[in-house]
């Protein structure tokens, strides 16, 4: 079990391989090179944010904590929205302008079910970095100097990268879905489990590989005892304080990493609102 | 166990349409009408002059597209393999065919708890209406209705049908849910030898969930209720039946049936919603919050 505060950790460097400003704070990391390493952080996204069209080949998870995040022309995650990323399915592109404000997001990029994993932050900056002997990041595109062995002078950004950090190409897996799955999910319906002042929300599951997104709700002093689960958890609280079995805190925007089989007891000393995310079983 | 054999299924062509267009199809059964999760499940053959306005349900909707592409305009296009999910309450197309389509297509009640009426009490209701007004492109023109305006042709039916005003559910999704199965790896059944699946989504225990199996020649499965189950290739047994492409198998809760192939066979299995009361859906839909 791993636990991070929104609190106790800073705000990174204002950095994008993309365009436009916009500042991380990285709460939790994976392992680097296992198919379920992921990335937990929160991003401050400037109204000057913006991105190209594109995919990923690792999955992501976004809900809007303050404001409104733009993810395609129509498309804005509102407070209270779960969006789902699935890896290979095109999305954008992303212009922060047409919400006309800034916002804060909590982002997850994890490894999806195709098993490709998930290039870290530091992995991705450092490669980042490395580059800029090569070329120039303008807009989401990376411009080379001079043509690559293939020929190619401009590439999006995050796949330049990770072919500089993997040494061969990127490879997107088919896309399952032909667009995200954005939830309204406060339009979902609680239902109480497990004890009075506990309620859950589950949102849906996906893939053969059974990643699964829920929400879980408890009142001020319900105490919350889950079942042992056989895949990793990560849970970020977007309201509320309480206590772990294991004697760990919680707070509003805190974040917890759960390896498979850990179910500790969650009890609320106020109300508490948590997302929680199943990551792919391998 | 109720098994529909696609071969010895009538062929319907509809005659007072709610929607536009050429619509033949055949039924692969339904639940209980009255119950929450009543459903049905037809195969439809469309030809290129289809439309239906865009437009939404108050009930879950699943199609797999078995022959041609079927647009949903800016919410996408279904092309053959293809499965999509359209729950209740999310609004989705205009909907227009411009070559010949074969599309299985599975309605059943939905979490709002609104059910989905019968096929027989929509046709009466869409009889009556035929008498008092008419149905153009998708939509219900009343006699004395001087707007002009109309009115979605289902919501005309289910009114109809139900004698109260059509309340939709808040959308839980914003757009459709298009899968693309292909992209999906299989992954061997633990309890079943030569058998593998692919899970396409699950949205909880009061949503229909969708996952094909795989199963090999002289292979089998052992299948448990609620669940609706159709073939989409291969020959087998299943209990005293012989199955063949395009039969449909559905269980009760609690039901079970093993799935024994003769020849490699394909299903897609959509597990039916479980309600803790199904009681009738008048009287359960006024219980939730409506938009």
């Amino acid at each position: 079990m791993n636990v991070a505060h929104a609190e106790t950790t800073p705000w990174g460097p204002a950095r994008s391989v993309r365009g436009g400003r916009i500042v991380f704070k990285e709460l939790l990391r994976g392992e680097e090179k296992t198919p379920t390493n992921f990335s937990l952080v929160l991003a401050d996204t400037d109204v000057t944010f913006k991105s190209p069209r594109h995919r990923h080949n690792f999955d992501q998870i976004r809900i809007t904590l303050e404001g409104s995040t733009n993810f395609g022309p129509r498309h804005n995650i509102e407070v209270g929205d779960v969006a789902y990323f699935p890896e290979g399915t095109h999305y954008g592109p992303q212009n922060q302008e047409l919400v006309g404000a800034a916002s804060l997001a909590m982002v997850i990029q994890f490894g999806g079910a195709a098993g490709h994993g998930y290039m870290s932050q530091r992995q991705l900056f450092e490669g980042q970095e490395r580059l800029r002997v090569y070329g120039d990041f303008e807009g989401g595109v990376f411009r080379r100097k001079a043509a690559a062995p293939d020929g190619r002078m401009n590439q999006d950004a995050y796949e330049a990268i990770w072919e500089h950090q993997h040494g061969r190409p990127v490879e997107y897996p088919k896309p399952r879905m032909t667009e995200p799955v954005h939830f309204r999910a406060a339009h979902l319906p609680w239902v109480e489990v497990n004890g009075p002042g506990v309620y859950w929300k589950e949102l849906g599951s996906f893939s053969e590989r059974n990643i699964r997104i829920a929400c879980l709700k408890l009142e001020a002093d319900a105490v919350y005892q889950p079942e042992p689960q056989p895949q990793e958890q990560i849970l970020f609280i977007i309201e509320g304080a309480g206590r772990f079995g294991s004697g760990e805190t919680w707070a509003r925007h805190s974040a917890v990493h759960l390896h498979a089989s850990e179910a500790p007891s969650m009890s609320a000393t106020a109300a508490t609102e948590a997302l929680i995310l199943f990551l792919p079983r391998f | 166990m109720d098994f529909v054999s696609f071969e010895a299924a009538p062929l319907h062509t509809r005659g007072t349409n709610h929607r536009q267009g050429s619509f033949r199809y055949k039924d692969l059964g339904q639940g209980t009408p009255g119950r929450l999760d009543n459903f049905y499940l037809r195969i439809v053959w469309t030809e290129g002059d289809f439309f239906s306005p865009r437009h939404m349900h108050n009930f879950d909707q699943v199609r797999a597209q078995l022959k041609g592409r079927f647009s949903f305009d800016k919410d996408g296009t279904m092309h053959p393999g293809g499965v999509g999910y359209f729950p209740e309450g999310t609004a989705y197309g205009p909907q227009t065919s411009a070559e010949d389509t074969i599309q299985l297509a599975m309605q059943i009640g939905a979490p709002s708890r609104s059910g989905y009426i019968s096929e027989e009490e929509r046709q009466v209701a869409a009889e009556a209406l035929s008498k008092r007004g008419r149905f153009e492109k998708g939509k219900y023109f009343a006699n004395d209705d001087k707007s002009g305006v109309g009115q979605d042709g289902f919501e005309a039916v289910w009114e109809y049908a139900n004698g109260r005003r059509i309340k939709y559910p808040k959308k839980r999704l914003e757009k459709p849910l298009l899968v693309n199965p292909d992209a999906f790896e299989w992954l061997d059944v633990a309890s079943a030898a030569g058998v593998r699946t692919k899970r396409l989504w699950d949205f909880g225990a009061n949503a229909l969930a969708c996952s094909l199996y795989q199963i090999g020649p002289k292979s089998s499965v052992a299948l448990s209720g609620p669940l609706t189950a159709f073939i989409l290739a291969g020959a087998g047994e299943v209990a005293e039946h012989r199955y063949a492409k395009y039969d449909a198998l559905h269980l009760a809760a609690a039901e079970k049936a093993r799935i024994e192939a003769r020849e490699e066979s394909e299903l897609l299995v959509m597990t039916h919603p479980v309600f803790p009361h199904p009681v009738k859906r008048s009287v359960a839909a006024a219980e939730v919050e409506h938009s």
